[in-house]
């Protein structure tokens, strides 16, 4: 096999395979980036097992063929290289020849053969999605789930369609045991894909999904079996759905508030960062007092000091006081658009409902801590 | 190249008879009494005692009724844990003036390492001197001191003149003072192993320095070489200030070596117990869990078990040994000591954050019954309340 190529392109698309091969794999070929010729092409593929990703890219093909090589190295070449062009050759003992013209490199790889066949699976129903819809989807859910030290197995994103008025949604819901995000959205057509029962996207997946959509206006997603493809302008993703169950949220969601706060979302995302100052491993805790006309914050850490700052707010009713982890609301506001956001209690251990006109289908529940 | 490049300073402190010595402080009326703190007069024991009731051959550990045999006219206080952890911290603050490197042992003993202090507080021993100086003022309570270049030594020479002791041995005075010490002074020699290496005629540290270290660990393994090299003084561990802490552990060793499953079992529930105890206190959890057991041969096994999730109960660490316990031969072979510890701590950082699912019910309870059990044992002391194995007739 023999390649020439552009190193800005191929450098692009190398450096975007980096996030799903394996760093610590005890399968040294899952390191390596697959390159295989077809026709004026050639396809890069990288996988993890749990997901593959092949991007195509148009190249000189001089000779068929595939090779195996190092992805890191190449990743490193590529970006040391200040020449325009790379030239890729496979030579005997699983050898790689690379040169971009000055630098000669001789490459230690693996037989081509022994990298893990890419299957995509055929004849699915496939579904086209805005990708600026995906993407507000996922990045306002995705900092809910949870991490993987926490011990809980919750470590996706759970995916299903919802039917609410005789509409169909496309709804994605993420959560720690301690905080909930939720958003749903109307997407066209979306009876052509089958989700009846929900699917758990892997959190990797999803920051890989987000990727894609941010290359291509519009993605083609479709679910198969244990999988989940995407599909965008020159390249293909392959997940591997979770197989855990995501538990019963539905039952978690307060059906109506006691008391609604309204607060402009940047002043109460600024008060809550200059509180988490004085937040560390042991205290966390925010203590938000909310009374005619205002939200009050406390924060009170023994070690460090305390910290105070009283916001305007829309709020009549009976005065709530609440703690919260100043980390979990900055995660929400974060993620939301809207100018005014509406806080929705019930008391000081039920969740805090967190919705904004301008986040169309989103909410945000966030439970309190004792303090 | 010398790998002791510089003799270190190791004070060790050890408060005298303290909880009786806070009790009589708070109270200048009990002093020159037999004081006596502990449990309930019908199941307690003593957790500790004056010395003036010492003298009537009350001790530690030694339950409330004989006590009450032995000094009828002691007085006898219920434990005030939470004073006496006031006062604590009011003494280890005392320490901290002196040196950064302070490793509590205990509620009422501790090492400091001196080494570096020199320029700024004198010779290691004017440096015990002020130390006690300033106990005695700001607290009213007597330490007693030892000032030697390892712990080891120092933690012996601050036993040899209590009350209110002060021993100093220089490092070329080791031997000259380790030597005459029968082997009992030395930590973890309890009865059978006394009895073991009487057997090979060893009684003084002298002896156990001149024997072969082979002999040593042909009969005690590992620790055979261990005991030699303390005999000599030799013992090169640091002084590990608190907050180092990466484990949190508690063992026995047992006076009779244990032979049936079901004792140990009872002993690595209390085990369990002081540990999640002591965690709640130190606002920490711990996720890996450590079964130590040591068989009468002295052949020394561990087995660890990772959990889903940090913990600070007794009663999830004790399950999680438990299933340990069939990765050893505990009840097939006897067992001289068990130990139990917990590392990967975390600070339980989020305590009080409430959880949306309801599998998380029964932890919150759990939760509820941990704090008041603390409370409990804050309150009435160690032994206050048991798990119903525990308790003994």
């Amino acid at each position: 096999m023999e390649i020439r190529i552009q190193k800005e392109e191929l450098q692009k698309a190398v450096s975007r395979l980096q996030s799903v091969i394996e760093k610590r794999s005890n399968m040294p070929i899952l390191s390596m980036i697959l390159i295989s010729t077809s026709g004026s092409q050639i396809t890069l593929s990288a996988t993890d097992l749990e997901i593959s990703i092949q991007q195509k890219l148009s190249a000189q093909v001089v000779a068929p063929g595939s090779i195996a090589i190092p992805g890191r190295k190449l990743f490193e070449i590529l970006k040391e290289s200040k020449n325009p062009l790379v030239q890729i050759r496979e030579k005997e003992n699983n050898r790689i020849f690379l040169s971009d013209d000055q630098a000669k490199f001789n490459l230690a790889s693996l037989s081509a053969e022994e990298y893990p066949a890419f299957t995509e699976p055929e004849g699915i129903d496939m579904l086209e999605i805005d990708s600026a819809i995906l993407r507000e989807m996922i990045n306002k859910t995705i900092y809910a789930v949870t991490l993987e030290e926490a011990g809980f197995k919750l470590s996706g994103i759970y995916t299903e369609k919802v039917t609410k008025d005789d509409k169909t949604f496309l709804r994605m819901v993420s959560t720690d045991g301690h905080r909930l995000s939720l958003i749903d959205k109307e997407v066209k057509n979306i009876d052509k894909i089958k989700l009846d029962a929900g699917v758990m996207i892997p959190k990797k997946g999803m920051s890989e999904l987000n990727k894609l959509a941010g290359e291509a206006n519009s993605l083609l997603i479709g679910f198969r079996q244990n999988n989940c493809v995407a599909r965008g302008d020159d390249a293909v993703i392959v997940i591997r759905l979770l197989e855990t169950k995501f538990p019963d949220y539905h039952a978690v969601i307060p059906k109506r508030q006691k008391a609604i706060a309204k607060v402009v979302r940047q002043l109460l995302l600024d008060g809550m960062k200059k509180m988490s100052i004085l937040a560390n491993d042991t205290y966390r805790g925010v203590k938000f007092t909310i009374d005619k006309g205002y939200i009050e914050l406390v924060s009170i850490n023994p070690d460090l000091g305390d910290a105070q700052e009283r916001l305007e707010a829309d709020f009549s009713g009976e005065s709530i006081e609440a703690g919260f982890n100043s980390r979990y609301f900055i995660d929400v506001l974060q993620s939301m658009e809207s100018e005014i956001v509406e806080l929705g209690f019930i008391d000081n251990s039920s969740p805090c409902v967190i919705r904004g006109k301008d986040d169309v289908g989103f909410m945000g529940l966030v439970m309190p801590m004792r303090i | 190249m010398d790998r002791n490049p510089k003799t270190r300073a190791i004070i060790h402190l050890d408060m005298d008879a303290f909880y009786p010595a806070v009790e009589v402080r708070d109270n200048p009326e009990l002093k020159g009494k037999p004081v006596i703190v502990g449990g309930s007069r019908e199941r307690g024991v003593v957790s500790s005692a004056s010395y003036e009731a010492r003298k009537f051959g009350v001790h530690s550990a030694q339950p409330i009724a004989k006590a009450l045999h032995l000094c009828p006219h002691g007085i006898f206080l219920p434990v005030r844990m939470s004073r006496y952890r006031e006062v604590s911290l009011q003494v280890f603050e005392i320490f901290r003036r002196f040196t950064p490197l302070v490793e509590p042992l205990s509620i009422d003993e501790g090492f400091l390492d001196v080494t570096g202090s020199a320029r700024l507080f004198g010779r290691p021993d004017d440096i015990a001197r002020k130390i006690k100086k300033a106990v005695l003022r700001e607290t009213e309570l007597t330490v007693s001191a030892g000032v030697a270049p390892s712990k080891f030594v120092a933690k012996i020479a601050s036993d040899m003149e209590k009350p209110d002791g002060l021993t100093i041995v220089p490092e070329k005075r080791v031997r000259e003072f380790l030597d005459p010490l029968p082997v009992s002074r030395m930590w973890g020699v309890g009865r059978v192993t006394q009895e073991a290496l009487a057997k090979l005629n060893i009684r003084t540290f002298r002896d156990l320095s001149r024997t072969p270290v082979e002999t040593l660990e042909r009969r005690f393994g590992i620790y055979g070489a261990k005991m030699h090299q303390l005999s000599m003084g030799i013992d090169e561990r640091r002084v590990e200030p608190e907050h180092d802490a990466k484990s949190i552990g508690r063992e026995e060793t047992f006076h009779e070596d244990i032979t049936e499953v079901d004792q140990a079992k009872k002993e690595l529930m209390a085990l369990a117990d002081k540990i999640a105890r002591r965690m709640r206190q130190d606002r920490l959890r711990g996720r890996s869990v450590t079964l130590k057991v040591k068989y009468s041969d002295f052949v020394l096994i561990t087995r660890s078990a990772t959990l889903p999730r940090p913990t600070d109960d007794a009663s999830e660490i004790y399950t999680n040994v438990y299933s340990l316990l069939g990765k050893t031969l505990v009840g097939k072979r006897p067992v001289r000591l068990l130990g139990i510890s917990l590392s990967q701590l975390v600070n339980a950082g989020m305590e009080g954050q409430l959880s949306l699912f309801l599998e998380d019910e029964a932890s919150k309870k759990k939760k509820g019954l941990n704090t008041a059990l603390d409370s409990i044992y804050e309150k009435f002391g160690d032994k206050a309340i048991r798990p119903g194995t525990l308790v003994t007739k």
